[in-house]
């Protein structure tokens, strides 16, 4: 069972992403369902959210008033617009946490003042199923004892850790985004088992969850993916023959490319 | 219950489907199975009569709070009152199986157990599917035996020394997990000593049921099963055939045990090879994707052993978005789920456009074709 928080926790900004991390954080038994506020300016999203228990406040004053770890969920060209609505409520017992992407915690400073602790947090989108890869750094007068309460929620709904603001980027060229390389791949296999005789249904199904199977391999025996490859690739198999295709087809390259394209994207983003 | 609200309880049903495609549950209502829109309706539909009971067990036992995910009210009325009867056995007709979620009451042994068939018989007992004192094993190697006993499974010597004789007498289901080469020696040993009453499952790649079938006595009850490597953390994707004899109470424990393990889904023989290509041989590729992606984000200044790890995370959390995240916690169309996350000159669509560009699809797809076809070949 992880840890409880005893904080309060807000949301300034109740979309997907906010929902899966409330969700995550009550149903782990990491904080209780009544201690989490959020606000929205679509009443529906603040429902969705007393629907499971959280209390959703008119103003995003309101929501740093009534919490103590402020999770800023809105659109990155909204942060600065919400940090100075809020800065005046923002004692230094708060933590705001943002989880915007290419929003960094400078600009924060700018908006929030110098006084404060800011925590910057790279989720990604396998948050809605608990299993966020996740990457956080700490800014303002943000300590350690800060992140690990960061990191205690996020440990709830998957994975994260600490890295330099300067490697954000490179976070968000993959684990940011690289769930939709994966679902193009997932996409792929499927079509490739039809190919080879399978109805859609099935092949999507085993393709899923043969990449969950395969990862989870990866994170559960610690081994080099190399090293399990090796593994699986026995002599004039049927294994090694679908590598080879992959191997002539320069899958690797295609691969790399997509994280060095998304990471420049992500260095250009933040600094419009 | 996992972050959707779902309860674990529900499991799809094992009611196998009949030749025509369609499912034997006799409670099966198209509407309700309408829900589940993604998935092949016959494989779902049952979940419906098999999941309210198994929620309503589980609710009583730990007192689950999960909301179900389909309309519980409009499917309770299609079940009588033996609903609430929880403790009694359900009452089925011969046709329909019922397998213990809690645990098969078959023994099963092993005839060889490799590294497949040892994953298989640890996944079996850590998902408590079975217990050390039901399972056993015929392994010739000395090394294998002193591994397989710390088990606390009953250890049998070789196979065509009298092992057979003894799994046959004492198992229920016979798996053989012998490498394909000592199929035949293994099955003249076995012939002698099995009855219609076992149930034999065969691991072995590429081995055809019919050569099974034709090894052992008229009539006795066979099934394929092709696992995957991630059996062995209990993630597998397996595909099953069922030979001429096999039941549809052999297909319930086939896929009781399989789903204990990680997915299975029921296939024709015809469908094997591809299933090889795609399920069986596909951890390789992902290994590899991992890798890459590592590389990406090392060539973007990530430190190695940070990128490997958001990398295979990375994988991890996404397969599990495509296999939970449809409606009703069903499985999504990964093209969906991309359109859902790349937002305008964003990151994810720069990312995308090299993939598309170094025609990453058409490599899955040659590989899995590939691989597909060397196993027509060694088949």
């Amino acid at each position: 069972m992880p840890e409880q928080i005893s904080k309060k926790l807000g949301f300034i900004g109740a979309g997907q992403m906010a929902e899966a991390l409330a969700r995550g954080f009550i149903d782990k038994g990491v904080v209780k369902a009544d201690t989490v506020h959020c606000t929205d300016p679509v009443p529906a999203r603040r429902e969705v959210f007393e629907r499971f228990g959280a209390k959703s406040e008119n103003s995003n004053v309101d929501v740093a008033k009534n919490s103590e770890v402020i999770f800023l969920a809105v659109k990155p060209q909204y942060v600065a617009t919400v940090l100075k609505e809020i800065k005046q409520h923002l004692t230094d017992q708060h933590i705001v946490v943002s989880i915007a992407a290419g929003i960094p915690l400078a600009a924060m400073k700018d908006s929030a003042g110098d006084d404060k602790r800011l925590v910057r947090v790279m989720p990604n989108t396998p948050c809605l199923v608990g299993e966020t890869a996740s990457a956080m750094c700490l800014g303002g007068k943000a300590n350690d004892a800060d992140g690990d309460i960061v990191k205690t929620l996020f440990n709830a709904v998957g994975t994260i850790f600490k890295v330099d603001e300067k490697l954000l980027s490179a976070v968000t060229g993959l684990s940011g985004s690289g769930p939709a390389y994966v679902f193009v791949m997932i996409e792929a296999l499927a079509d490739g088992g039809v190919r080879a005789g399978l109805p859609r249904d099935i092949a999507q199904q085993l393709a899923a969850q043969t990449v969950l199977g395969s990862a989870k391999m990866v994170l559960d025996t610690g081994k080099h993916p190399g090293a399990l490859k090796d593994m699986v690739t026995s002599p004039a198999g049927t294994t090694i023959a679908g590598v080879h295709e992959l191997e002539r087809c320069g899958a690797r390259a295609a691969f790399i490319n997509a994280v060095l394209a998304a990471t420049t994207r992500a260095d250009e983003l933040s600094k419009l | 219950m996992n972050s959707l609200g779902l309860c674990q309880q529900l499991l799809p049903c094992s009611v196998p489907r009949r030749s025509s495609g369609a499912c034997a549950c006799p409670v099966r209502d198209s509407s309700v199975a309408n829900l589940y829109s993604s998935w092949s309706a016959s494989l779902w539909s049952c979940q419906q009569h098999k999941g309210v009971k198994q929620h309503k067990r589980h609710k009583r036992a730990q007192g689950c709070a999960a909301g179900l995910p389909f309309r519980e009210a409009q499917h309770e009325s299609l079940i009588t009152q033996d609903l609430d009867d929880d403790d009694e056995p359900d009452a089925s007709s011969s046709d329909i199986a019922r397998p213990e979620q809690a645990g098969l009451p078959d023994r099963i042994g092993f005839l060889g157990a490799g590294k497949m068939g040892e994953a298989l018989i640890r996944g079996f007992l850590a998902s408590g599917v079975s217990v050390p004192s039901n399972i056993s094993a015929s392994v010739r190697n000395a090394e294998r035996q002193r591994a397989l006993s710390m088990l606390g499974i009953q250890i049998f010597g070789s196979a065509t020394d009298g092992g057979a004789a003894e799994i046959a007498a004492n198992s229920d289901i016979i798996i053989l997990g012998v490498k394909p080469h000592q199929m035949d020696a293994v099955l003249s040993s076995l012939a002698p000593h099995v009855t219609t009453n076992h149930l034999i499952i065969s691991i072995a790649a590429g081995i055809r049921i019919s050569s099974i079938e034709n090894a052992l006595p008229d009539a006795t009850h066979v099934v394929r099963v092709m696992p995957n490597t991630p059996c062995l953390i209990r993630e597998a994707a397996s595909a099953y055939v069922l030979g001429n004899h096999a039941t549809p109470l052999d297909a319930s424990r086939t896929f009781a045990l399989m789903r204990s393990v990680g997915v299975a889904v029921t296939v024709e023989e015809r469908m094997m090879d591809a299933v090889t290509g795609l399920s069986g041989s596909g951890p390789a590729y992902v290994f590899l994707m991992v890798e890459a992606l590592a590389d990406g984000a090392v060539a973007s200044g990530l430190p190695r052993d940070k990128a490997l790890f958001l990398a295979a995370q990375t994988v991890a959390g996404a397969s599990r978005m495509v296999l939970e995240g449809g409606g009703n916690g069903g499985i999504a169309h990964p093209a969906l789920l991309k359109d859902h996350v790349t937002s305008p000159a964003g990151t994810t669509i720069a990312g995308l456009a090299e993939l598309e560009a170094c025609g990453v699809r058409s490599a899955f797809m040659r590989a899995v074709k590939a691989a597909s076809r060397r196993s027509e070949e060694l088949t």
